[in-house]
Formats: C-alpha cells, sequence, structure tokens
C-alpha cells in the first residue's frame, strides 16, 4: 500500500483536514467560498423548502378529503396551491440539484479544486436566501394566490395579495440560479484537469452543463417579465393589461418561454444522476455514452422551441399551435434515447439493490409513465380536452417529483458517504425507497383517471363524483410525506450512528470517489488521474479498508492491460 | 365490479360530435403507451433478476454501445410520435373548424358565472343548446381569463379580456352536462360550475330531465316576466337566476362575496363614504354602476349589468328582493 | 456584476510551491494567469448573453405591440427628439472608444493613459445621464407617460391601491416655462450634492488615502457631466425650438386673458401656450413644489401641466370608446411605456457601468493593473460595450419611426 499515490483510501492524514473540519465557527460557514460547504448549505436551504412545500400539498390533500369546504377557505385554499408551487419550483427543485448535489460535486467529479468564480457561487447562494425571504415574507403579509404563473392580468389588477414581493423573490432567485449556471459552464470550460477530456466527462457532469445553459439563456427572460409584472401592478404598464390595449397572453408565452426550458433544469440532472446510479449499481460502464451525452444537449435546445404547448387552449392561432405540438414530440425522442440506454446498461451487468439503486429503478418506473402520458398532452384533441385538469397535474408531478425528486434524494443517498464521511441504514433507506415508490403511485395515478373525466385543477370544491379519486390520492400523499420523512430520518441518524464512510463505497470510477471521505478542503491532495469514468473494472474491493480502491495503482493486483509491457 | 369498472373508465360519456374521435385517440396512446410501459418494466425488472450481484464474481463482458440499435430505438419512436402528431392534429383541426351554418350564443365570463345571451334576448346562467346543431359559442371576458371546459363534449377554450374567443360542438343527446372553468380566476374559480342543458328540437325527443324543446326554453327565457301573466317578484327570482346573482348574494341573510339580499330593504347601510338609504333607487344604481357606493365590509367585485339587465327585469328584481325581506 | 472577477488576496499562504500563487492577483483554485483570464473572459460573455436575452424580451414586447399598433409608434414617435438621442448615441460610441483605448492601455501597462480614459469614459456615461434626466423631465411636464398613469385603479378594475398615480390634470401651463425651472432645481440639487466629492476627497486627503481621492474624482467627473449633459440638452431644446417659442408667445400675449377649460382634449401644441392669468402667482408656487418633487425622483415628477395631445389617449380597454376627435391613436401611450422601460432599464445599466468604471479607476490608481494582469479592464470594457450596443438599437427603434 502507496498511500501517498492513494488520496483515496490514506488513512494516515487525520480527519482533522477535511473541508468539514478545516475551520469552525459560524462565520467560517456564512463566509465560507468552498463549493462544498455552499453545496451543503444549499443542500439544507432546499430541504428546508422542500419540506414546508410538501406540508403545504399534505394540507391541500387532507382539504381534498371532501368536495365541500373542509378545515381551510377558499381563499386559504388558493394560497396554499399557489404557495405550494412556488416554493417547490422556485425554491426547491430549480436550485436543488445543481445547487446542493452539482456545487458538492461538480467540481470534484472534474477534478478541479472549486468553481470558477467561488464569489459568485456563495453570492447564489444568499440570493437564494433573499429570495425565500421574499417568499417567507408574501407567505407571512398577505400570502400569494395568483399560482405560481403569476397569469396576467388577475396577478395585476384583481389579486389583492403581495403579488410585487413574490414576482421580485421570484426574480431574485432567477439571478441566484443564473450565476449558478454561469459558475457551472465556466468551470466546465476551464477548470477540467489535464487528461479531462469532453468524452471523459461523467454524464451527470454533461447533464448539469446542458442545464446550466438552459439557466443562462431562459432565466433573464422571466426576470425581465416578472419586473414588466411588477411594474404593470404598480403602475399601470400597459403591455399586459387588456384594458391599457396590452395583451395578456403575451405575459403567457413571456412566461412559458423561460418556465417550459425551466422543466428540463429541473428534470436534466436527475436523468445525469441516473445515468450514474444506473452504472455504478450495475457495475458496467454506461450504454451509450455519447447517445445519452447528446440527448441531454438536444433536449436542453429542443426545450426552448416547445413553450406553447402550454397554451394550446390559450386562444393563440392554430397555425402556431400546430407548430408548437409538432415540436412537442420531437422533444420526447431524446427522453426515450435516455430510459433505453439505461435499459442497455443494466443487460448483463452485475446489480445490486442499495438504496440508491431502488431510487433509480422507481425513477426509471416513474418518468416513463411521467414521459408516456405527456403523448396525451402533447396530440392537439387530446390535449384540449386534458388542459388544465388533474391529468396535467398528474402528469408533471410523475416527471417533477417521480423524477427529479426520486433522482435526487437517489443522489443524496449515493454521494451522502462522500458529504458527511458517515454511512446510513443499508435496510431503512430501501424501506423508504419502497415506500415512496407505492405512495407515489398511490398519490398521483388516480388524479389521471379523475383529470380523463373532467376534474379541473386548481378546484377548491368539486362535484362527489371525483370523491374517490381524491380520498386515495390524499391516502397516498401523507403515506410519502411519511416515506420521505423516513428517508430525512435515516440520512440524519446516520451522522450520529453510522459508521465512518470509505473513499468509494460503492464501486463507482469517477473522481469523487478518488478522495477521501468527506473530501479534503482543495478535494485532491493531488491532481487525480483522469481515466474513462465509466470503467468499473479499474475499481476493486479491497477488504483492508472496507471500499473499493483502484485497481491500477494497487501493487499486489497488477492491471496487463493498464500497464504496458516495457514501457 | 361493474362499478369497478366504471371507475377506471376514463372518460365521461361521448356527447359531441368529437368526442368519439378524441376518445379514439386517446386510447391509442393509451395501448401504445402501455405496451412499451410493459416492456420496459418488465426488462427492467428482468434484468434486475437475472444480473443480480453475485459477491466475487465479476459480470461478464458486454458491448457499451451499438449505434445501429441506437438509430432503431431512436427511429421508431420517431415515427410512432409523427403518427400521434399527424391524428391529434386533424382532431383538432376539426374542432376548430366550424360548420358555415351555426346557431351562435354569446358568453360572457366573469368572476365567477357565466351568462349566455342569445339572438332573442334571452340571457341565463345555465348554457341551452338544441340537440344536433352545430353551436358556435363567442366569448368574451368581463375581468380575467376564465376557460370553459364541458368534459362531456371534449372542448375548451379560454376566455381572455379584451378579445372575442370562439368555440363551436354538436351535441348529440338530449341531456345536462357540466360546465366548468378551468383557468383559475380567483376567489371562488371553482363554484364556476354550471351545466350544460341540451334541448330536444321537436316535441317527441323531450325527456323527463329535460322536458322543454329549446324553442319553448327560448321564448320563455327571451320573456322572464311572460307578458305580465306571472307576479313580478316570481319573475324577479327567474331574472336573478338568469343572470346568477346567487354566486354572490345569499337570500338567507348571510355574507358571500357581496351583501345579502335579504334584511336591510328600507334601512340606512354603510357604505365605504359614509350611509345610505337601501331603497329602489340604491338598488338600480348597484346594478348599473355597481362600484358607485360600495358596502362597508365588501370589495368592489360587482360588474356592471348596464345593457344587459333591462329595465323591466331590474323592476322585477327589486320586486323580488322586496319580498324576500 | 463585477463579480465576474475573483482575485483573492488571502489566498497566499495556502501554496508556496510556485510563481503563479505569489502573484498579488491570482486567485488560488486556479493553476495559472490563464486560466484565470480565460474564466473570467468566459463568464463576462455569458454574462452579456443573459444580458441580451434579458433585453430581448423588451425588444419581443415592442416587436408585438408595434406589429399591432404600428400608428401608435409612427405617431408618439414624434414626441421623442432625435437630435438629443442622436447626441446620446455619439456619446456612447465615443466611450465606447475611450473604453477600448483604456483596455489597450492596460494591455501596454500606460498606466496613465488608462486612467485618462476611464475618466473620459465615466464623463461620457455621465453626459448620457445628464441627457437623459432633461428628456425624461420634459416628458413628464407635457405627461407623455405610461399607459397607467391616467387610469384609475377602478377604471383598470384593480380592486386595490396599486396603481401609481400621476393625479388629476390641472390647467395647461406655459411647458417651456415649467420644464426650466424644474431643470433648474434639478442643476441646483447636482451643484448641492458636488459636497459629496468635496467632503469624500477631504477625508481623503486628511488621512492620505489614494482610493477615497480618486472615488471623490469619479464623482465629480460624474456629476460635472450630468450638469453639463441638462445643460447642453437644454440648448439644443432652445435652438431647435427657437420659433416655436417666439409664436408661443405672441399667442401668449394676445390672448392672454382667455381661460380654456380645464383638461379640455384636442387642442393643438399652441393652443397650449394660453395660460389662465389668476392662476399663475398659484401655479408658480406648485411648479417650485414640483420642481423639488422632480429633483428627488427625476423620473416619475408629478408634473401639473395637461398634455396637449396625449392627453386622453388612456380612455383605453374594449368597451369604451375613444371619444377624442383628434388624430391620436388609441393606446399611444403603450408607447411609452415600452419607452421608459426600456431607457429606463439601460440607464440602470449606464449607473452600473459607472460605478464598474470608478471601481477600475481606484485600482488603476493603485497600479493593480499590468500586462499580465488586465482581465477586469477588459471585462468592464465588454461590459461598457454592450450597454453602448443595445442603446445603438434602442435609439433608431425609438426615436426614428415616421422620420
Amino acid at each position: 500500500m502507496t498511500s501517498h499515490v492513494m488520496p483515496a483510501h490514506s488513512d494516515s492524514h487525520s480527519s482533522a483536514d477535511n473541508y468539514l473540519t478545516a475551520s469552525k465557527g459560524f462565520l467560517s460557514w456564512a463566509m465560507t467560498l468552498d463549493h462544498k460547504r455552499i453545496g451543503l448549505m444549499y443542500l439544507i436551504g432546499t430541504m428546508t423548502a422542500m419540506f414546508i412545500g410538501g406540508f403545504l400539498a399534505l394540507l391541500l390533500r387532507a382539504e381534498h378529503l371532501s368536495g365541500t369546504p373542509g378545515f381551510v377557505s377558499h381563499d386559504t385554499y388558493n394560497q396554499l396551491f399557489t404557495l405550494h408551487g412556488a416554493i417547490m419550483v422556485f425554491l426547491f427543485i430549480i436550485p436543488s440539484i445543481p445547487g446542493a448535489l452539482g456545487n458538492f460535486i461538480l467540481p470534484v467529479m472534474l477534478g478541479a479544486k472549486d468553481v470558477a468564480f467561488p464569489r459568485m457561487n456563495l453570492c447564489s447562494f444568499y440570493l437564494w436566501v433573499f429570495g425565500a425571504i421574499f417568499f417567507v415574507g408574501a407567505l407571512l403579509t398577505t400570502g400569494l394566490d395568483t399560482g405560481w404563473t403569476f397569469y396576467t392580468p388577475y396577478s395585476t389588477n384583481t389579486s389583492q395579495t403581495n403579488v410585487v414581493l413574490a414576482t421580485l423573490g421570484a426574480f431574485i432567485l432567477g439571478f441566484s440560479s443564473i450565476f449558478t449556471g454561469l459558475n457551472f459552464i465556466v468551470t466546465i470550460h476551464t477548470m477540467r484537469p489535464p487528461g479531462m477530456t469532453w468524452f471523459r466527462m461523467p454524464l451527470f457532469l454533461w447533464s448539469l452543463y446542458a442545464t446550466a445553459i438552459i439557466q443562462v439563456l431562459a432565466t433573464p427572460v422571466l426576470g425581465i417579465t416578472l419586473l414588466l409584472l411588477a411594474a404593470e401592478r404598480m403602475f399601470g404598464l400597459g403591455i399586459f393589461d387588456p384594458k391599457l390595449g396590452g395583451d395578456p397572453v403575451l405575459y403567457q408565452h413571456f412566461f412559458w418561454f423561460y418556465s417550459h426550458p425551466a422543466v428540463y433544469i429541473m428534470i436534466l440532472p436527475g436523468m445525469g444522476i441516473i445515468s450514474e446510479l444506473i452504472s455504478t449499481f450495475s457495475r458496467k460502464a454506461i450504454f451509450g455514452y455519447r447517445f445519452i451525452a447528446f440527448s441531454s444537449m438536444a433536449i436542453a435546445l429542443l426545450g426552448f422551441l416547445v413553450w406553447g404547448h402550454h397554451m394550446f387552449a390559450s386562444g393563440q392561432s392554430e397555425m402556431v399551435t400546430i407548430i408548437f405540438s409538432a415540436l412537442t414530440f420531437s422533444v420526447s425522442i431524446p427522453s426515450a434515447i435516455k430510459v433505453f440506454n439505461w435499459l442497455a446498461t443494466m443487460y448483463k451487468g452485475s446489480i445490486v439493490l442499495a438504496t440508491p439503486m431502488c431510487y433509480a429503478l422507481s425513477f426509471l418506473f416513474l418518468f416513463t409513465i411521467g414521459g408516456l402520458t405527456g403523448l396525451f398532452l402533447g396530440a392537439l384533441a387530446t390535449d384540449i380536452h386534458l388542459h388544465d385538469t388533474y391529468f396535467v397535474v398528474a402528469h408533471f408531478h410523475y416527471v417533477m417529483m417521480g423524477g427529479t425528486l426520486v433522482a435526487f434524494v437517489g443522489g443524496l443517498f449515493y454521494w451522502w458517504p462522500k458529504m458527511t464521511g458517515k454511512m446510513y441504514n443499508e435496510f431503512w433507506g430501501q424501506i423508504s425507497a419502497l415506500i415512496v415508490f407505492v405512495a407515489f403511485n398511490l398519490t398521483f395515478f388516480p388524479q389521471f383517471v379523475m383529470g380523463s373525466r373532467g376534474m379541473p385543477r386548481r378546484y377548491y370544491n368539486y362535484l362527489p363524483e371525483f370523491q374517490v379519486y381524491h380520498v386515495l390520492s390524499t391516502i397516498g400523499a401523507f403515506l410519502l410525506g411519511f416515506g420521505l420523512l423516513l428517508a430525512a430520518i435515516v440520512l440524519i441518524t446516520s451522522l450520529f450512528k453510522g459508521r465512518k464512510a470509505p473513499a468509494n463505497p460503492w464501486g463507482a470510477a469517477t473522481l469523487e470517489w478518488q478522495c477521501s471521505s468527506p473530501p479534503p478542503l482543495a478535494n485532491f491532495e493531488k491532481t487525480p488521474t483522469v481515466g474513462n469514468p465509466y470503467d468499473m473494472q479499474s475499481v476493486v474491493w479491497d477488504p483492508d479498508t472496507e471500499s473499493f480502491v483502484r485497481r491500477g495503482e494497487v501493487p499486489i493486483v497488477p492491471d496487463e492491460s493498464e500497464q504496458p509491457a516495457h514501457a | 365490479m361493474e362499478t369497478f369498472r366504471n371507475l377506471l373508465d376514463p372518460f365521461p360519456s361521448q356527447q359531441s360530435t368529437f368526442a368519439a374521435n378524441v376518445d379514439a385517440i386517446y386510447y391509442f396512446i393509451f395501448w401504445l403507451s402501455t405496451f412499451f410501459f410493459v416492456v420496459i418494466v418488465a426488462m427492467m425488472c428482468y434484468f434486475v433478476v437475472k444480473y443480480r450481484r453475485v459477491e466475487g464474481q465479476e459480470p461478464e463482458k458486454s458491448p457499451s454501445h451499438n449505434t445501429p440499435l441506437e438509430v432503431t430505438w431512436s427511429v421508431i419512436p420517431g415515427i410512432l410520435v409523427l403518427g400521434i402528431f399527424w391524428w391529434g392534429f386533424t382532431g383538432y383541426v376539426d374542432m376548430r373548424s366550424p360548420p358555415a351554418e351555426t346557431y351562435d350564443i354569446n358568453v360572457t365570463a366573469q368572476m365567477w358565472s357565466w351568462q349566455f345571451k342569445y339572438g332573442t334576448g334571452a340571457v341565463d346562467a345555465e348554457l341551452h343548446v338544441p340537440v344536433g346543431t352545430p353551436v358556435r359559442l363567442i366569448m368574451q371576458s368581463k375581468d380575467v381569463i376564465h376557460s370553459l371546459f364541458v368534459p362531456a363534449f371534449r372542448v375548451k377554450q379560454d376566455v381572455v379580456p379584451g378579445r372575442y374567443s370562439g368555440l363551436w360542438f354538436e351535441a348529440k343527446e338530449v341531456g345536462t352536462f357540466d360546465l366548468f372553468c378551468t383557468e383559475y380566476c380567483g376567489q371562488k374559480h371553482s363554484d364556476m360550475i354550471t351545466k350544460v342543458v341540451v334541448h330536444a328540437t321537436d316535441e317527441e325527443n323531450v325527456t323527463e330531465e329535460v322536458p322543454q324543446t329549446f324553442d319553448q326554453w327560448l321564448e320563455v327565457a327571451s320573456d322572464p316576466l311572460e307578458g305580465g301573466r306571472i307576479p313580478l317578484e316570481d319573475a324577479g327570482k327567474k331574472v336573478v337566476g338568469m343572470f346568477g346573482c346567487l354566486q354572490c348574494h345569499s337570500i338567507d341573510g348571510s355574507k358571500k362575496v357581496g351583501p345579502s339580499f335579504k334584511g336591510h330593504f328600507g334601512q340606512q347601510v354603510e357604505t365605504r363614504d359614509g350611509s345610505v338609504l337601501m331603497d329602489e333607487n340604491y338598488i338600480r344604481e348597484s346594478i348599473l354602476e355597481p362600484n358607485a357606493k360600495i358596502r362597508q365590509g365588501y370589495d368592489p367585485k360587482m360588474p356592471s349589468f348596464k345593457g344587459a339587465m333591462k329595465d323591466e327585469w331590474i323592476d322585477a328584481v327589486i320586486a323580488y328582493i322586496k319580498s324576500i325581506q | 456584476m463585477a463579480t465576474a472577477v475573483e482575485p483573492h488576496d488571502e489566498h497566499q499562504t495556502d501554496h508556496g510551491h510556485d510563481d503563479w500563487h505569489h502573484k498579488p492577483f491570482s486567485a488560488h483554485h486556479f493553476d495559472n494567469a490563464e486560466q484565470q483570464f480565460d474564466s473570467g473572459k468566459l463568464g463576462m460573455w455569458l454574462f452579456l448573453v443573459t444580458e441580451v436575452l434579458f433585453f430581448s424580451g423588451l425588444f419581443c414586447a415592442y416587436a408585438v405591440y408595434r406589429a399591432n399598433h404600428p400608428e401608435v409608434f409612427i405617431y408618439a414617435s414624434q414626441f421623442l427628439d432625435k437630435y438629443l438621442g442622436g447626441m446620446n448615441t455619439i456619446v456612447l460610441i465615443f466611450s465606447s472608444l475611450t473604453m477600448a483605448w483604456g483596455v489597450r492601455c492596460a494591455q501596454l501597462g500606460q498606466n496613465r493613459g488608462l486612467i485618462i480614459m476611464l475618466g473620459i469614459t465615466l464623463f461620457c456615461a455621465a453626459l448620457f445621464l445628464g441627457v437623459k434626466t432633461f428628456e425624461y423631465t420634459e416628458k413628464a411636464h407635457k405627461r407623455l407617460l405610461w399607459a397607467g398613469a391616467f387610469a384609475s385603479a377602478e377604471e383598470l378594475g384593480k380592486t386595490g391601491s396599486q396603481v401609481f398615480k400621476v393625479g388629476e390634470p390641472l390647467p395647461k401651463a406655459e411647458f417651456e416655462d415649467r420644464v426650466m425651472s424644474s431643470l433648474g432645481t434639478i442643476t441646483k440639487y447636482w451643484v448641492f450634492a458636488l459636497a459629496i466629492p468635496v467632503i469624500i476627497g477631504g477625508i481623503g486627503f486628511g488621512v492620505k488615502s489614494r482610493p477615497a481621492l480618486t472615488v471623490a474624482a469619479s464623482f465629480l467627473i460624474s456629476i460635472v457631466a450630468i450638469i453639463i449633459g441638462i445643460q447642453v440638452s437644454i440648448a439644443i431644446h432652445h435652438a431647435q425650438h427657437s420659433g416655436d417659442h417666439s409664436a408661443a408667445h405672441a399667442a401668449h400675449d394676445g390672448e392672454e386673458h382667455d381661460e380654456t377649460e380645464h383638461g379640455e382634449h384636442g387642442l393643438a401644441v399652441k393652443e397650449d401656450a394660453e395660460h389662465a392669468d389668476d392662476h399663475a402667482h398659484d401655479q408658480k408656487e406648485a411648479i417650485d413644489e414640483a420642481a423639488a418633487v422632480a429633483a428627488s425622483k427625476q423620473e416619475t415628477i408629478a408634473g401639473e401641466a395637461m398634455d396637449p395631445v396625449l392627453g386622453d389617449m388612456t380612455s383605453a380597454g374594449p368597451t369604451v370608446d375613444d371619444k377624442s376627435d383628434h388624430d391620436a391613436p388609441r393606446n399611444a401611450n403603450i408607447f411609452f411605456s415600452i419607452y421608459y422601460f426600456m431607457t429606463g432599464l439601460h440607464a440602470f445599466h449606464i449607473i452600473c457601468g459607472m460605478i464598474a468604471i470608478s471601481w477600475l479607476m481606484v485600482r488603476a490608481v493603485e497600479n493593480h493593473f499590468r500586462p499580465d494582469y488586465f482581465g477586469p479592464v477588459d471585462f468592464v470594457g465588454l461590459y461598457w460595450h454592450i450597454v453602448d450596443l443595445i442603446w445603438i438599437y434602442l435609439f433608431p427603434l425609438l426615436y426614428l419611426i415616421g422620420h
């Protein structure tokens, strides 16, 4: 064992010099420029937002146990679904994977010491905090009842709630997102160490890169839209107000020009995580690496061309509607390619159902449903019937929650040992995955049925014929909340009771597993050697350290293929 | 078993000429998706079992890419979705191309009621249409965006303020069906639901549920006063129903979005700028210029009915309000 | 947005093993100066892309409304002064030249030249704002404002009190006098503001702080340039309107005692020169008050003069008939909504640029830049060019329609 070549499992370093213990005190966190600490702060922030948003969702579901007024009023209900949507979208799903996992993992996976602009990274986190404060401000003063889409003229003229505060919050969060994306693009372009070519980048990085492009290109348009909205409300600009000659449908175009690509900001990083998980736990190189990488880029670019499919019933011209429908179908192909490639990766693999893999398989199941139900909504004739019903609600929850959230939790379980240096309880982790999977389907599958039967979304009261589906959905929702809580408990208890994590517990070949767990402050003591990120055969289980180690550097097991005989 | 089957049946009954086509596309996509979904999940489960990890045994070598395979599974779904697009597109064009001869109805949406106006001057809060006749709705909104949705007809169209939007359908059977607002429009969005009443066009086909033919209904609706043959307050009750007043005003004294019709008549009531005697003049002014004097504790949410409600109908409403004190 | 450049000052202790990490402005997580510069440059370009997209939303709104209502744009743009706009365009293009020159100086290590070029750029930027001050003030007094400025909350169906109200139109007045009086007050405030550089400079002199002195100098340059900008605009304005002005005065003399009806519509411009004498005195006070408000708010002046042509063009809405009998198209104020939003946002970017240039000046005086480290100058230069470029699009799109 030559520990100086292998920082991976070198026990010679005391735990004192990892990033968590390198410095102490509140300010060492609040003013940190270390991407790992910022990632961890993002993780805490976004998880808090998720549990608040989830709590609001449970209140909504509880209200829907009956179709008549229950324990909340009309107004409260409208505020609950608005804030549930706004918090989940702006404060949780968009920043979650790039902000938390991406910030932590991207530089390490790339073999860099940090992101390109650490101060901007910290700034991005604080912008997130400020944006969250604005939302909380809106929540505590008047609430917000416009729906997370802020459709005009309701949001500019009619709503009595603090729309301006919330739009400014979303505006600030937009800048937070732009800064993260900008940082990632620059980091990937300029900070790659020698040997890290574009096609040696792990697919998670490709997906973050594609995501970052959308963040940089789409978010500014949301920014200007929200500024216009705020000005419209405060001064009466007239651009979106029909009474002053404006056009409310123009607002929808502006809004969805961002918010449809934003859907891919949410799902692409999740797909990247799944590529890593399936490959690692099948102990097999990812199938069709280039196709997956390019499909991420294709989704990012095509995602800009399909925003109009949110407005098939809005009264935009028929020709536009038809073109958007055709383009919408084009974006389904890259997603299908990914699913097929993941399946092919599992073929002849060596599959182990560790907790992250359980989540990855749930993702595959749920995302496939989410994607296929998109076909119903892309086809014009059926969309006219299904638009703005619970079918849509179910569809995007299958994609956003069954897709992104499940991938996020899977990725969190996967990188948790790296982030905290602790192993969690595998059994309870798997149980949480099972509960989440079952409960998720129980919650959202009935919504497909009631949506098809004509139950409109955002309805406080509903007709008695829909009650049975609502009741099923509510039961599922509470179970789902319990499953996610269990996952959180499993992770949190590991901090106190978990055994120490080895450098590479899973046998992955990407760079982040080459440094110790948790990583040292500068990530790598020595510039890491970059190879094929999916060459699983290069890492083998080492019972001494209870970790996977790189085969090429272990002198006992020389690998002839990697060492020319007489170099 | 029958109830269970009903629960899973994804659609309300097919009541318009488009419905069958829409459902056919739906089922086509449904079975296609089911096929792919079952294949994907079955393969996933099979791989998990078949290739589960065995300690100490490395997986056998297998290729990590195969371009012909990739192209195959890109092109086949591509062709399939192209087919779906084409079918959806033709169905949509049908829905958006009304025939030359239609029966036109003007629709006004406002928070949170619908108003359907007929050529004869009839106004109603429910949509009455003749069966087997192409009907075109010309819709406008007085305030925010609404959306008219009739699940049984498979039609939906947003109603955007500042412009007219159109919609057409042909009802196939006599009966009453749900009509929803599906664009979030504020506090009582979920109460903005009403009925579509499909009338027979001749006496033979009337049903118990819809006992009048369309012409009979139209004649009565055009003249709620029935030429003075019924008491004024009864006519007023009809007018109140026609305009959907009870969405916002109660008749039992309880507070809704607006003040109740019951109580206060003939008394001084508090307004934002003082007080006013609630008499015939005040009611009339409130109908025509609702924002002139706002009652204390209420928001100026009521739209004006100037031009929509005829003078004698207003008299009837006043008589009705007086009668329920 | 200067965060694109991230020099660390506290890194030296971490890594002592190569030259790169000993340089004063190297960030420890980069391997070499080239990587740092490339990262900063790529970051800046990406930031510029977001800026372009930010404005592109507005250009889209512009395109949509211009396509839908071409008559509004042709009609309303005549109220913009193309000479002032043209002058601003020249000023900005010139500032781009000096900025580029400054970057070249930094690359060549000519520190003195860099400081001078930055100073000129800053001067031009402030000059631009001075001209803009004149334009906004003049339009506010003519009540050429955004669409909702005259509508009451209830007209718009707004149940809250969100609309920013300008107030009821008062009797018509001599615009020229009012505008000049407001501008005089604004200028006065800027003269008072000269105290800021004096104080900062005094402190800087006292504690011998070169950065403080530089900050004082950039304040001084900016304020002087704004004042010059206002005065030059006034001169250009008078040069153009000297004919109108005498005509107006003639009308004024001739019909001194005519009192026109309050808020009357559809009047030709010259009739507005009429002024009710018995109101004159009261209004003089009102003018001064208005001027004070104008000075503090700059943009949103609660002017009292009734607009000659646009006064009632806000009677919009699908249900309201346009009763006016003049040839102003409906909803013409939409043009001014777009005008104020676009130029306002652009002016905000100018202000950000001025802060960034001042920051560069402080660092240049401290002798930070050298041929192997000039990234910040380069990046701010790029930003300045994009701000310039956006104006080059704004000018013809807003000022040169229908001429």
